[in-house]
C-alpha cells in the first residue's frame, strides 16, 4: 500500500484526477457520493458527499404530536427499523415516566434481535456481493425472508415497523409467531456451517478483506464511532452492555470482538453477534413472562417541560434520540443521532492509500444506511 | 444506581471540569429520568477546554446539535465513554443568534461533520472549522430548515382538526 | 386465423388468412408485435433505489420472489437499461440525478415509480415540508405507479407486468406521450 502524504503540485497537473462513485452506483448501499481523489488507481483523498436522502424528519417533527411522528424512526434506519421504532418509544417514555410492563419488554427484545439478525444478514452478505460473491448474498436474504414472515405475522408489515407504541406494543404474539421463532433459530444454527464453508474460507474473500481499511482505537475515538465498526477494532463496547436499556440485564450474552481492526474483522464480528442474537431471543422465549403488552397511557401522551436522551444498540451502532419538550403534545425540538454518520465521516482518515477496489470492500464493511445518514 | 467506578469517575470529573471551566454550573441528574448523568451549563465560553479535559479521559464526542429558542440558540454536546464505567455528558451552553462559537473539530475531528449539520439547519458559524459549508441540504440552498421562523412549526391547530 | 399443428409465435388478433396447405408450424405476426413480444420478455431495469423501496426491489430480485424468471436482469448503467425503478423519496438534491439518468437512457424506456414517495411524497409530504419533490413525475414522465409503503415484492412484479402489458399492447411509454405533448405545446 503506498503511503501517500502530500500531494505535489506538479502530480496534481499530471496524475490526480478525481472521480465520482455515485450517487447511482452499483456497489453503493443506498445513493452515496463518494469524491474520490485518485493517483491512478490509488486514493489520494476521499470525500462522501451526503444529503441524497434527505426527508427532513427532524422538522417532521415539530408538526406532528408524538403519536405521529411513530412512522418515522423506522424509515430512518430501515435495516433496524424495529429497534429505532422501540428507541423512540423508550425516548418518549423516560420522559413522560411511563412503565412498561415485563411481557413488553421482553416483546420488544426478541423482535429487536430478530431484527439485528436481518440486519446483519444484508450487511454481510452485501459486504460479500461488494467482493464478487453473487451466492451468499442470495442465501443470506433468503434465511432473511423467514424472518420478515415472522415479524409480518405480529405487526403486519415487512421492513417499516410500527409496532411499538408508548407503554409497550402494539399487540400481543401469537402462538404462530413463537413456534415460528423456534423453529427458526433451531434452523439458523444449522445454516452457520453453510455459510462457513461457502464463503468465510475463501481464499480471495480472505485476500481482499486482511489488513484491508484498519481503523485504530484512536481514530474510533477521535470520530465516535459506536457499533460493530468498532468491536472489529478491539473495543468491548456495547449499549446493551454498557447502558443496559429495557430486559437486556435479565440475559446474558456475550459481546465479540476483534482486535485486527480490518475489513475481516468487522465482517467476523457480525456473524459471531448473530449467534448472541439467537442465544437472547432463546433465553427471552423461555422466560416469557405473562401478562399485559401495553401499560394504561393517556391517548396523547404531553410529556412534562425538559429534556431527555436515550441511547440504544441498532444493528450499525449506538443510536440515541435527544427530546426537548416543551409542555405541549408537540416535540419542540427531537434530534437523532444516528450512528452511520459518525461511522461514515471515518472513512476520510482510513482510505487514502488504499486502491480504488479496496474502497468498495472497505464502504462495504462499515455497512452505513444512507437516509439514517441524512435523516 | 451507581457503581462504585461510577460515583469515582464523576467526582473527579466534577473537579477538573470544575477547575477549568469555573464559571460553569455542573450539576449531577437523574440517569434513570434524563439519560446523563452530569449536566454541564457554560456561561461564555470554554466548549474548547471542556472538549480537550474529555478527550484526555477518553470520552467519545458522541453529537452536536442546537436547539432554537426564539431569542437564542442552545448548543448541546453529548460526551460519552467506551472505556471506563459508563458516564454521560451533556454539556450546554447558550448563545445568541449571531455568536460565533469556536469550533472543537482541532481536538475531535469527527466534530467537523457534525458542526457542519449544526451550521446547515441553524445558520451557526463556527469559527476556525476548517472546511465550514452545507452537508445535507442542496449547495444552493438559501435556508436553515431547523429554525423556528422558517416554514411550520405548531401544528397543533389543524392537530385537532383531523384526529377528533 | 386456425393454424394447424402447434405454432411457433401467436398470430395476431384480426389478421384472416386461411390455408389449409401449409402445416402449422408458423404464425403471421405484424414485425411490431414479434418485437415486443422480444422486448416484453427482456425488460432491462436500472435499478435505482434512493431509500426503503430499494430493499423490496432487491428482495423481488432474489431467491424468493425472483424476478430473473420474467428476463428482468437489473443494469448498472442507464445505457443499457430500458426501465428505470424509483424507488424512494426525491430530495431536492436528486433532482438533476434522476433527470441526467432519465436522459441517458436509450428510447423507448418506461419508468415505474414504487412507492407512496415516488408517486406523491408518501408520508413525508404535508404542508411545509421543504425537502422532497412530490412525486417522480413531477420531473419525469412515469408509466406505472407502484403504491405501497414499502409496497411487496409481489407488487413490484405486478408493475412490471402492466409494463409488458402496455407494450403487447402497443400503448405508448409515458416519455413519448411526454415528448408528443412538447411538440405540440410548442406548435
Amino acid at each position: 500500500m503506498l503511503n501517500i502524504k502530500t500531494i505535489d503540485d506538479a502530480t496534481i497537473s499530471q496524475r490526480v484526477y478525481q472521480l465520482n462513485l455515485g450517487p447511482q452506483h452499483p456497489s453503493t448501499h443506498g445513493v452515496m457520493h463518494l469524491l474520490l481523489t485518485l493517483d491512478g488507481e490509488v486514493v489520494v483523498k476521499i470525500e462522501p458527499i451526503i444529503g441524497y436522502s434527505h426527508r427532513g424528519h427532524e422538522k417532521m417533527a415539530e408538526n406532528r404530536i408524538y403519536e405521529q411522528f411513530l412512522p418515522n424512526p423506522a424509515r430512518m434506519d430501515y435495516l433496524s427499523g424495529m429497534i429505532f421504532n422501540h428507541g423512540y418509544c423508550m425516548a418518549v417514555e423516560k420522559l413522560c415516566g411511563i412503565e412498561v410492563p415485563r411481557r413488553a419488554e421482553y416483546i420488544r427484545v426478541i423482535t429487536s434481535e430478530l431484527n439485528r439478525i436481518a440486519s446483519h444478514f444484508i450487511g454481510t452478505m452485501d459486504y460479500a456481493m461488494g467482493l464478487g460473491a453473487i451466492t451468499p448474498f442470495l442465501w443470506g436474504w433468503d434465511d432473511r425472508e423467514n424472518i420478515l414472515d415472522l415479524l409480518e405475522m405480529i405487526s403486519g408489515s415487512r421492513l417499516t415497523y410500527s409496532y411499538g407504541r408508548f407503554g409497550g406494543v402494539r399487540n400481543d404474539i401469537t402462538k404462530e409467531f413463537y413456534d415460528g421463532t423456534r423453529k427458526f433459530i433451531d434452523r439458523l444454527r444449522s445454516r452457520f456451517w453453510d455459510y462457513e464453508n461457502l464463503i468465510n474460507q475463501n481464499v480471495i474473500f480472505i485476500k481482499r478483506s486482511r489488513d484491508v481499511g484498519v481503523i485504530t482505537t484512536e481514530d474510533a475515538l477521535a470520530f465516535g464511532v459506536t457499533g460493530p465498526t468498532l468491536r472489529g477494532s478491539g473495543v468491548k463496547y456495547d449499549v446493551r452492555k454498557n447502558e443496559p436499556y429495557s430486559a437486556y440485564p435479565e440475559f446474558k450474552f456475550e459481546i465479540p470482538t476483534r482486535k485486527e481492526g480490518d475489513c475481516l474483522a468487522r465482517y467476523q464480528v457480525r456473524m459471531a453477534e448473530l449467534e448472541q442474537s439467537i442465544n437472547i431471543i432463546e433465553q427471552a422465549l423461555d422466560h416469557l413472562p405473562p401478562g399485559p403488552v401495553r401499560a394504561k397511557v393517556p391517548r396523547f401522551v404531553t410529556p412534562p417541560e425538559g429534556d431527555c436522551y436515550v441511547t440504544f444498540e441498532s444493528a450499525r451502532g449506538a443510536a440515541g434520540f435527544y427530546i426537548v419538550s416543551d409542555g405541549t403534545r408537540v416535540p419542540y425540538r427531537i434530534k437523532v443521532r444516528a450512528p452511520s454518520f459518525s461511522n461514515l465521516f471515518v472513512l476520510t482518515k482510513i482510505c487514502p492509500g488504499h486502491f480504488l477496489a479496496d474502497i468498495v470492500a472497505i464502504f462495504g464493511s462499515i455497512d452505513v444506511t444512507v437516509p439514517e445518514i441524512d435523516r | 444506581m451507581l457503581t462504585a467506578g461510577q460515583k469515582k469517575l464523576l467526582v473527579e470529573l466534577k473537579s477538573s471540569l470544575a477547575e477549568s471551566v469555573p464559571e460553569g454550573q455542573i450539576s449531577e441528574s437523574d440517569y434513570a429520568a434524563k439519560g446523563y448523568h452530569l449536566d454541564v451549563r457554560l456561561q461564555k465560553g470554554g466548549v474548547r477546554r471542556v472538549a480537550q479535559i474529555m478527550l484526555d479521559r477518553r470520552f467519545i464526542l458522541e453529537t452536536v446539535t442546537a436547539v432554537d429558542f426564539i431569542d437564542s440558540f442552545e448548543l448541546v454536546y453529548l460526551y460519552s465513554t467506551y472505556y471506563q464505567q459508563q458516564v454521560r455528558l451533556l454539556v450546554r451552553i447558550r448563545i445568541a443568534k449571531d455568536a460565533q462559537p469556536y469550533s472543537v473539530s482541532a481536538i475531535y475531528p469527527g466534530a467537523i461533520w457534525l458542526e457542519r449539520e449544526v451550521y446547515d439547519f441553524f445558520g451557526i458559524r463556527f469559527q476556525e472549522h476548517p472546511d465550514l459549508k452545507r452537508i445535507i441540504n442542496p449547495d444552493e440552498a438559501d435556508y436553515f430548515p431547523l429554525l423556528k421562523n422558517f416554514g411550520k412549526t405548531k401544528f397543533t391547530d389543524q392537530i385537532d382538526d383531523i384526529l377528533c | 386465423m386456425e393454424v394447424k399443428g402447434s405454432p411457433i409465435c401467436m398470430p395476431s388478433k384480426g389478421f384472416q388468412v386461411e390455408s389449409k396447405e401449409i402445416p402449422g408450424v408458423v404464425g403471421f405476426a405484424p414485425v411490431q408485435d414479434l418485437l415486443n413480444l422480444a422486448r416484453v420478455n427482456a425488460l432491462w431495469p436500472l435499478t435505482f433505489g434512493i431509500a426503503c423501496c430499494a430493499i423490496e426491489m432487491m428482495a423481488a430480485g432474489v431467491a424468493r420472489f425472483d424476478w430473473d424468471r420474467f428476463g428482468i436482469i437489473p443494469r448498472g448503467t442507464p445505457r443499457q437499461s430500458d426501465v428505470m425503478v424509483v424507488a424512494g423519496t426525491i430530495p431536492h438534491k436528486l433532482v438533476s440525478t434522476i433527470q441526467t439518468l432519465y436522459d441517458q437512457m436509450p428510447a423507448p424506456k418506461y419508468v415505474i415509480a414504487m412507492g407512496n414517495c415516488a408517486i406523491s411524497g408518501g408520508p413525508f409530504s404535508y404542508d411545509g415540508q421543504y425537502a422532497i419533490v412530490n412525486g417522480a413525475d413531477k420531473i419525469i414522465p412515469v408509466d406505472v405507479y407502484i403504491p405501497g409503503c414499502p409496497p411487496r415484492p409481489e407488487a413490484l412484479l405486478q408493475g412490471f407486468i402492466k409494463i409488458q402489458t402496455k407494450m403487447t399492447k402497443g400503448i405508448i411509454d409515458a416519455n413519448r406521450r411526454a415528448e408528443k405533448a412538447a411538440r405540440r405545446a410548442k406548435k
